[in-house]
């Protein structure tokens, strides 16, 4: 074992619980993901809203624009002599903006697909979101290409991955945004978006876009969402990113390639049983949910 | 319906989409070809708007099919056909480099995406049993869209589509990922972005537009490493094109919405 490499698999891992953090609050004001074909909903169902409805696909394809375009910028920067820190800040400058422009164009496509029920598209609502919005993708992106270098680098000789800085980015932006919408969703904006349905129903289609829109003062908008998600939604998602990484690498780190195979299904093993106590758990606490 | 689905039918649209599929494969092709006889400064320009033309179309044949109410799938269907792109554009230019006619490269790439982009549909359609009627044509356009966007970005970051300078430039320094997941939003964003009951072919090919010339700007960014001015030229190409189109996307947007305000709470309506 060597205690450099370990030191840096760590310091992924918490560079990683970061930028997961900041991706699923993100997403949570931009309405990404699952919710997001809900609010697309709610102007069918009657509810016309104040609520960013960011539509750039999904979490993965999109997080694997931002860090893909950040990762080649920061290669590029670094190639031509940069600092490497200064090198990823520029790139995720420039995948800031790119986020910055896809958010501007799919909340008014949106918008203005359903004109046809009167609503209307609220420019200061966008405004005041796109600047938390790039400013949480900025983190994201900056922490992805900053793990992705950390892998790339040789540690005594060998590099933790052979792949180059923006392939590596891509992929983990992809990885990142797959378990910001799987992890995130769960104590995601839905529920806050839903919160006059009993909680532990989850959203079936029949009542998909029949959201809340006022808040205790005015009108509801994606700041709240993102403030009811902050406690434990985000953080959540960042703990769950932080360890996918740190495992990724640091069962082999330790005990070697072949040992590092079996110490990973160990770990597999061992967390399917923890998932199922704590389903179990839940259930038998809370009830199932019951039609009335 | 899919979620938000504009409606379960064929899209119309003010602009033929035969003449956006012409503009696609004749556009980009020969952009892509002339490209090779024009020099390091405004070849790479020409092959970018190839890749620029190709992405419209395949936005255009996104909007098609998706119409029939893919909702969540329209990324889907944009990932896998780019995965497509990528597979048939080193494809065809490894088969040129192999039968040594460099010249085969761009359309054997072509032809490699229509046959895997045929071979998907008719698995979706007879086997997965989707009930999509144009979906084999749509597959094929956008498999097909999908590898001239990533040849003409690959060749205007690389200079030529010879493989071994495309594999230099391109595969070896990461950027065909970047090409792939970037042409992937690029194509199927401005549907997934304009979806709803007032979509409009016009607004969503604004969109397209802009989408791509975005995609060209950060192409003539990757290419600074390359060598001569030609990065400057597509960068600032793609600048210009992605000001102009963006602007006209958030014109159209202001203007057929049901109502564009800066403050206040929305209209009160009849339920």
């Amino acid at each position: 074992m060597d205690p450099v490499t370990l030191g840096v698999v760590a310091l992924m891992g918490a560079v990683a619980t970061i930028g997961g953090a900041a991706e699923d609050l993100e997403s949570d004001i931009g309405s990404q993901s699952n919710p997001n074909s809900q609010v697309q909903l709610a102007p069918q169902m009657g509810h016309l809203h104040r609520m960013i409805n960011k539509a750039a696909s999904g979490e993965p394809v999109a997080y694997g624009v931002w860090c893909g375009v950040a990762g080649a910028i920061a290669y590029l920067v670094m190639s031509l002599g940069m600092m490497p820190l200064i090198a990823i800040a520029m790139g995720a400058c420039v995948a800031a903006f790119v986020h910055a422009i896809y958010t501007v164009t799919s909340h008014m496509g949106r918008i203005v697909g359903q004109s046809q029920f009167e609503q209307p598209l609220f420019m200061d609502v966008l405004t005041q979101s796109l600047g938390p919005i790039v400013g949480h993708g900025f983190i994201t992106s900056f922490c992805i290409v900053g793990i992705s270098y950390l892998m790339t680098i040789p540690l005594n000789g060998t590099p933790l991955h052979v792949f180059p800085l923006p392939l590596l980015a891509m992929l983990w932006g992809i990885a990142l945004g797959a378990i910001g919408s799987s992890t995130g969703d769960v104590h995601y904006g839905s529920e806050s978006e839903y919160q006059k349905f009993e909680f532990g129903g989850g959203t079936p289609v029949a009542i998909q876009g029949d959201i809340v829109t006022k808040a205790p003062l005015g009108a509801k908008n994606s700041m709240d969402v993102v403030n009811f998600c902050a406690k434990f939604g985000g953080p959540l998602t960042g703990f769950c990113f932080g360890l996918v990484v740190f495992f990724s690498f640091w069962n082999t780190v330790v005990f070697g390639v072949y040992g590092g195979i079996i110490v990973g299904i160990i770990i597999v093993i061992l967390l399917i049983i923890m998932d199922n106590y704590l389903e179990v758990f839940a259930r038998n606490k809370y009830g199932p949910y019951e039609e009335e | 319906m899919s979620a938000g689905g504009s409606a379960d039918g064929a899209a119309a649209g003010a602009v033929s989409s035969t003449m956006l599929l012409a503009l696609g494969i004749v556009g980009g092709l020969l952009c892509i070809y002339v490209s090779g006889f024009l020099g390091d400064v405004v070849g790479p320009v020409i092959a970018g708007i190839g890749a620029v033309l190709a992405i419209i179309w395949g936005a255009d044949a996104i909007r098609r099919v998706a119409s029939y109410g893919l909702g969540t799938g329209v990324p889907s269907i944009g990932y896998m056909s780019l995965s497509v792109g990528v597979i048939s554009a080193l494809a065809g230019l490894s088969l040129a480099t192999k039968l040594n006619i460099h010249m085969l490269g761009p359309i054997a790439g072509f032809v490699v995406a229509v046959i895997i982009g045929a071979i998907i549909a008719i698995v979706a359609t007879k086997i997965v049993g989707m009930k999509i009627p144009i979906m084999l044509q749509c597959t094929i356009e956008i498999a097909g869209a999908a590898t001239l966007s990533i040849l003409g970005f690959a060749v205007a970051i690389a200079g030529s589509y010879d493989m071994m300078v495309v594999y230099e430039h391109v595969v070896a320094t990461g950027f065909i990922a970047v090409l792939f997941i970037m042409c992937t939003m690029a194509i199927q964003h401005p549907f997934n972005a304009c979806l709803g009951p007032n979509e409009d072919q016009l607004r969503t090919l604004k969109c397209a537009a802009s989408t791509a010339f975005l995609s060209m700007t950060l192409v003539g960014l990757m290419s600074v490493t390359t060598g001569g001015l030609g990065w400057f030229v597509v960068f600032i190409v793609g600048l210009i094109g992605w000001i102009v189109s963006f602007r006209a996307f958030v014109l159209a947007s202001c203007n057929d919405a049901a109502s564009t305000k800066w403050a206040g709470l929305w209209p009160k309506v009849e339920q």
